[in-house]
């Protein structure tokens, strides 16, 4: 279990991540999620021991390890540049940390064989220089280097954000069922938010150096605590004035129409004659649809405000630009803050 | 408690002692003595004298000097920058033929520097040398006086000194990242536009240091500006320098010392200030090795190509001549005469056969390597600070290291003999006047500044995450350092290594103060065997010591540099 | 790659062991006074081109152990100043008289006449005893024959300046050099005004200014004697031994201004340092470099002029030719000089050269 308590990191005078509290739990696959600059990869540092906290206790198994050099805290992280080392190759690279605790040199060969199967390393790669290998391969390297120490704890920060999107994809997958089958406690750093919701057991969204919301993919996409978790993650429609006039003409529960209000946009029903009694019903005409197989996303006018929708495939022509469409919006599941 | 925790953190016995020691060096080699003889110099019976700020400020000579000196070091930084990118690209990003020739040529400066230069350049461009006798030949109006003056000064200088950009600019270029150029011109940028936007940004923090050296090296100017300076461009450092040996005007070259010190001071700062503003570290992860570039247009590939070629000569025919004309006499030297019956062997016979002569070499290299060495793996170690350690620790490491810049040689010299001369607590109460050691200190002094600088710039273009990486897997600080950020360095260091060697290797200035009687070094034989009132062969001499200094310093560089990148290729 | 660092290090470590070695040993040798055997150090500025191997040589024939430390005249007399404290030199020789009444001056040297000393000239040596001349060297100007015969030729250095028809045609050595200095002693004597600037008049200052400024600076390894004989600068400053030694090199004759003021006379001296750790071998080292026998066999091997007059027979023939024509030495007061040279050449060098 990793525990960040009060937590404060300042570069000098700039404070980087204000006080914050956050628990990781053992074998968790946790996120750290948030634009770049958000603070992030600064968390990632301060527990991987780069950088000092400058108040606040960070803690492992009720440890408290700030003051724990970097080389002693166990941590494997798996680097944004991957950091692999030029003047070695691939099996030097994989076998340093073991050098490093001087391991004998059949024992070495052994772990190294190992977790090169393990991350699907070919073997005839060990003896390439690394600046040879391609990225995809490059990342497993760096992977299996961090591994192979059994570390108690693995960072990654963004290890997918210089790959094509199709390999990304793939090695998601497979870094997800690794992270599963070795049950370690894994830290994920990304802005993606798509990934986010893919791997992880839990969330953490972090804006301008504060920490905004933790919780499961269902929690924070459903449940989003704040304006910008809203923004942040998936799509959504922000309301405003006319709009949060005419719902709440129709509907029990009032909102401020003075504050912008949010709604998921898969949560605008279409095409169906009432849904419920719940429900308050607003005139869109289509103005844009994008069209991508699975759904079609319309972009509606509602009274000269823009909202966005979308359409599951089910077999029919989707529909044309100008046609009006009845959209049907439950208030419980708008959001204001 | 939690700052007592951090410092415990902190607390690494191994830092301890390298902090430590680098205070100890600092203050007992560069701090301690120069101040001491400054106060020596300036207060006399108690009192500050400023009589001579006024004698210097009205020496018409001695303001023309300083302004020639200013003019000659910012003429330098656009002149040496222009030649030295222009021979690095053609040798490693354009592709022209011939290129490994060429690199040759270009790279003779590195061991065709102090002595060797000032005799080369003598011979073939003072009024009665051979360019000179060469040209009336062909044009009998040709006036010996053309080849003086500021341009005849700037153009030695220019040529002079582009041993750097052949290293560090090189080494630089080599580790751009391929991709961006293929990227760039994916996007359809020409290639001119790609030099500039792409590849040059990269080389910046490199460019800083080249450029701060130059512009250091033409400050200093001492034998171009004597060999073709003529009435009309004298620069200060050879005022300095030789005030400096005069006790009674030592006042005055030290005053002008700290004036030049103080601007160079400026500069430093400047730079420094402009540097943080941003240096480019390659964030690819795959980084593809660079592939020469065609040059698509003809009229610019054949230009590029004839530059190249004209360059090459002048670069090679100054050794050329000095190796041609070491066979001969001072006579055929001065008179230019090539007649097959002035070559012999007989002077180099003579040098080699006589009894110890080969001693003073090999104390030269002893003492030479062994400083080269120490002073980069001080600066190893003071980079390492400056560049991840606290940052005011840092900069007043760096601006101490950078003490010996501010000083002319024989001052430097002056100020070890007079602190050390007697026992002193900071030395452990032993005298170095005497003892073999003072030489090897003075050595290591004069070396740090330029070890110091191009050691940093390599520190600042490391990939910070490479030790952070070997960190997290346990290594320590110091085998993180040695296993990986060292390898890394590697051939920034070496070239480190053997630059300093080479400008050690024929020392005068600082030798004829603090050599051992047992330890002749061959700065000491070459100069008085050389000089003016010797008895002897004494131009021819200076030839062929000449062409040993290019041979051991050919060597040096072979050792260090050429195998090492040797191998690199053929591991490719 | 390893390897090579390794092997770097070890060396390194080695070469500074050694080093230290070496010089803690030094300073374990030594006891009060010594003897004759003793290992000694010798400062010269006349060591090059084996004539430090030369003496050794003959020294160690003769049972003593000597090493010379050599280097520039200047760099010599600077080097031997600031080690004054604890003086790695047992005994200096080759540097002026200049040099060695600042030594005097500032209690470095020990007084001790050998035996030898009274065969020199009193004029070349120190009253006191603190030093002795073994070498002497005229310091003349020579001028193309061919372009002025005697007649015609400068008698003496004003003229060089007063005269239009010398103005930029004399060659001057850099300030920094014994020969120029000495040509410069001369001159200033002839303008001593103990209430004038640095012992010297306005005239006189003014007559100097002309000098500089109508001379010709040859620039570093800019031939002047190539200079003299294509009667681009027909005229130049030199010393004594120099003269024979360019007629020979050049094969060619240069005229010899001799002025009725006389010529100066550098004087190479040799004395001992006050804080020697071996007096006993010192002195008995100075008595025996000093003797006519030596001092012949040194003139005969590098063609200088010895002062000791009983060797001054046996130099080589061009040398006692020379000597011969150079009757008459200029009175210089070397106090004088001493007292005020660095001031002059200051002054000359801010104010003077252009």
């Amino acid at each position: 279990m990793i525990q960040f308590e009060d937590v404060v990191i300042k570069y000098g005078d700039f404070t980087a991540m204000h006080d914050f509290t956050m628990v990781i739990n053992e074998g968790e696959f946790f996120t750290l999620l948030g634009p770049s600059g958000c603070g992030k990869t600064t968390i990632l540092r301060s527990l991987a021991g780069f950088v000092d906290v400058s108040s606040g206790a960070i803690k492992v198994n009720g440890q408290i390890i700030n003051d724990v050099p970097t080389e002693k805290r166990n941590i494997g992280i798996v680097f944004q540049s991957y950091a692999l080392f030029p003047t070695m190759n691939v099996y030097d690279n994989i076998a340093f940390g073991l050098k490093v605790k001087k391991l004998g040199k059949s024992e070495i060969r052994d772990m190294v064989l190992e977790i090169t199967r393990k991350v699907e390393l070919g073997e005839e790669q060990l003896y390439k220089n690394v600046s040879e290998l391609s990225g995809g391969q490059q990342q497993r390297v760096a992977i299996a280097r961090a591994m192979i120490l059994k570390p108690a704890i693995l960072c990654l920060d963004e290890p997918l954000s210089n790959l094509d999107a199709k390999l990304r994809g793939q090695l998601r997958h497979e870094l997800k069922i690794l992270q599963r089958d070795l049950g370690i406690t894994t830290i994920y750093v990304t802005h993606d938010q798509e990934e986010a919701l893919t791997l992880s057991d839990r969330i953490a969204v972090f804006n301008k150096g504060h920490l905004e919301q933790v919780g499961t993919p269902f929690e924070i996409y459903n449940e989003s605590n704040s304006c910008f978790v809203c923004d942040f993650i998936g799509d959504i429609n922000t309301c405003t004035g006319r709009t949060i006039d005419s719902i709440n003409g129709q509907s029990e529960k009032k909102f401020d129409r003075d504050k912008p209000a949010y709604l998921r946009i898969e949560r605008i029903l279409t095409g169906i004659a009432n849904p419920g009694p719940k429900y308050v019903k607003l005139r869109g005409s289509v103005i844009d649809r994008e069209y991508n197989g699975i759904f079609t996303k319309y972009f509606y006018d509602v009274d000269g405000e823009i909202l966005k929708g979308l359409e599951r495939n089910i077999g029919a022509e989707p529909g044309a630009v100008g046609d009006t469409v009845d959209l049907f919006i439950n208030p419980e599941d708008i959001k204001q803050f | 408690m939690s700052t007592h925790n951090s410092f415990l953190k902190r607390f690494n016995p191994a830092a301890l002692i390298i902090y430590l020691f680098l205070a100890w060096f600092i203050v007992a080699f560069l701090i301690y003595p120069n101040i001491s003889l400054l106060i020596n110099t300036f207060v006399k019976g108690g009192q500050v004298s400023f009589e001579n700020f006024s004698k210097l400020f009205s020496s018409k000579r001695a303001m023309m000097s300083f302004r020639n000196s200013f003019l000659l070091a910012f003429s330098m930084v656009v002149t040496v920058n222009l030649v030295g990118t222009f021979i690095v690209l053609v040798t490693e990003y354009f592709d022209i033929r011939g290129a490994r020739i060429l690199k040759v040529g270009f790279m003779s400066t590195l061991v065709y520097s102090g002595i060797v230069l000032v005799a080369g350049y003598q011979f073939l461009y003072s009024s009665n040398g051979f360019l000179v006798k060469a040209l009336s030949g062909i044009f009998p109006d040709y006036k010996a006086e053309w080849f003086t003056g500021y341009s005849a000064v700037l153009f030695i200088m220019t040529f002079a000194c582009t041993s750097n950009h052949m290293i560090f600019l090189t080494n630089a270029i080599r580790n751009i990242d391929y991709g961006t150029i293929e990227a760039a011109r994916n996007m359809g940028a020409s290639q001119l536009r790609i030099l500039r936007t792409v590849v040059l940004p990269v080389l910046k923090p490199t460019f800083f240091s080249v450029t701060i050296l130059t512009f250091l090296t033409g400050l200093s100017a001492i034998s171009a500006p004597i060999v073709v300076g003529g009435k009309g461009f004298q620069t200060i450092n050879p005022m300095i320098l030789q005030f400096s040996k005069s006790p009674t005007s030592r006042e005055i070259a030290a005053l002008m010392a700290i004036i030049l010190g103080l601007s160079t001071l400026i500069l430093l700062i400047i730079m420094n200030r402009v540097e943080k503003g941003g240096n480019y570290i390659s964030i690819s992860k795959t980084p593809t090795k660079i592939l020469k570039q065609k040059i698509a247009s003809k009229p610019v590939r054949v230009l590029m190509h004839a530059v190249s070629y004209i360059l090459f000569t002048v670069y090679v025919t100054p050794m050329v001549l000095v190796i041609i004309f070491s066979f001969t006499n001072t006579v055929a030297i001065n008179t230019v005469d090539l007649s097959l019956g002035n070559f012999s062997l007989s002077n180099y016979i003579m040098l080699f056969t006589r009894r110890g002569a080969l001693d003073p070499y090999l104390v030269s290299i002893v003492y030479s390597m062994a400083a080269a060495v120490i002073v980069t793996t001080i600066c190893l170690m003071a980079s390492r600070i400056i560049h991840k350690g606290n940052r005011k620790v840092g900069t007043l490491l760096e601006f101490s290291l950078l003490i010996p810049w501010l000083l002319p040689a024989t001052l430097i010299a002056m100020s070890l003999i007079l602190t050390y001369d007697l026992p002193k607590p900071i030395m452990g109460n032993q005298i170095l006047v005497g003892s073999p050691l003072l030489m090897l200190f003075a050595y290591i002094i004069v070396s740090l500044p330029f070890s110091l600088r191009m050691l940093k710039a390599a520190f600042f273009s490391l990939d910070a995450s490479l030790e952070d990486a070997a960190k997290s897997m346990g290594a320590s600080r110091f085998y993180a350092f040695r296993k990986v950020v060292l390898p890394v360095l590697l051939p920034t260091v070496l070239a480190v290594i053997v630059l300093t060697f080479n400008n050690l290797l024929g020392n005068y200035d600082l030798s004829v103060f603090l050599y051992h009687p047992a330890y002749k070094p061959l700065g000491i034989v070459i100069k008085t065997a050389t000089e003016e009132t010797s008895i002897g062969d004494a131009k021819a001499l200076m030839f062929i010591y000449s062409v040993i200094l290019m041979i051991i310093s050919t060597g040096a560089i072979y050792f260090f540099y050429g195998r090492n990148t040797e191998k690199k290729k053929l591991r490719k | 790659m390893k390897k090579k660092i390794v092997i770097m290090l070890v060396f390194c470590l080695m070469a500074s062991l050694a080093l230290f070695a070496a010089g803690s040993q030094e300073g374990a040798a030594g006891e009060e006074g010594g003897s004759k055997s003793d290992k000694l150090v010798i400062y010269t500025n006349s060591g090059s081109n084996g004539r430090d191997q030369w003496l050794t040589d003959l020294a160690a024939e003769n049972g003593f152990s000597i090493t010379v430390v050599e280097g520039g005249g200047g760099d010599i007399f600077n080097r031997a100043i600031a080690e004054k404290n604890s003086p790695v030199a047992d005994v200096v020789f080759g540097l002026n008289m200049l040099n060695f009444a600042e030594f005097k001056n500032q209690d470095m040297l020990m007084s001790y006449t050998p035996a030898w000393a009274a065969q020199v000239d009193s004029a070349m040596k120190d009253a006191d005893g603190y030093y002795h001349g073994i070498v002497k060297q005229a310091i003349v100007l020579v001028y193309n024959p061919e372009i002025y015969s005697e007649a015609d030729a400068p008698k003496d250095w004003p003229e060089l300046w007063q005269n239009p028809a010398f103005q930029g045609k004399y060659n001057i050595f850099g300030l920094g050099g014994g020969t120029s200095r000495t040509v410069l002693a001369s001159i200033a004597m002839r303008y001593r005004d103990d209430n004038g600037e640095y012992g010297i008049s306005a005239e006189g200052w003014e007559e100097i200014k002309q000098y500089i400024q109508h001379g010709y600076m040859n620039a570093e390894g800019e031939d002047y004697i190539l200079n003299l004989i294509n009667n681009k600068i027909p005229m130049t400053m030199l010393w004594g031994s120099g003269v024979v030694e360019k007629q020979n090199t050049y094969n060619t004759t240069l005229g010899v201004m001799n002025p009725e003021v006389g010529v100066p006379f550098v004087v190479e001296q040799v004395g001992i340092m006050a804080k020697t750790k071996h007096p006993v071998a010192a002195k008995a080292f100075v008595e025996w470099f000093g003797t006519a026998e030596v001092q012949a066999a040194w003139a005969q091997k590098f063609g200088t002029s010895p002062a000791n007059s009983e060797a001054m027979k046996s130099a080589l023939p061009d040398a006692v030719a020379l000597d011969n024509y150079l009757t008459k030495a200029q009175y210089i007061d070397w106090a004088f000089v001493l007292k005020y040279v660095d001031n002059w050449v200051e002054k000359i060098e801010l104010e003077f050269v252009e």
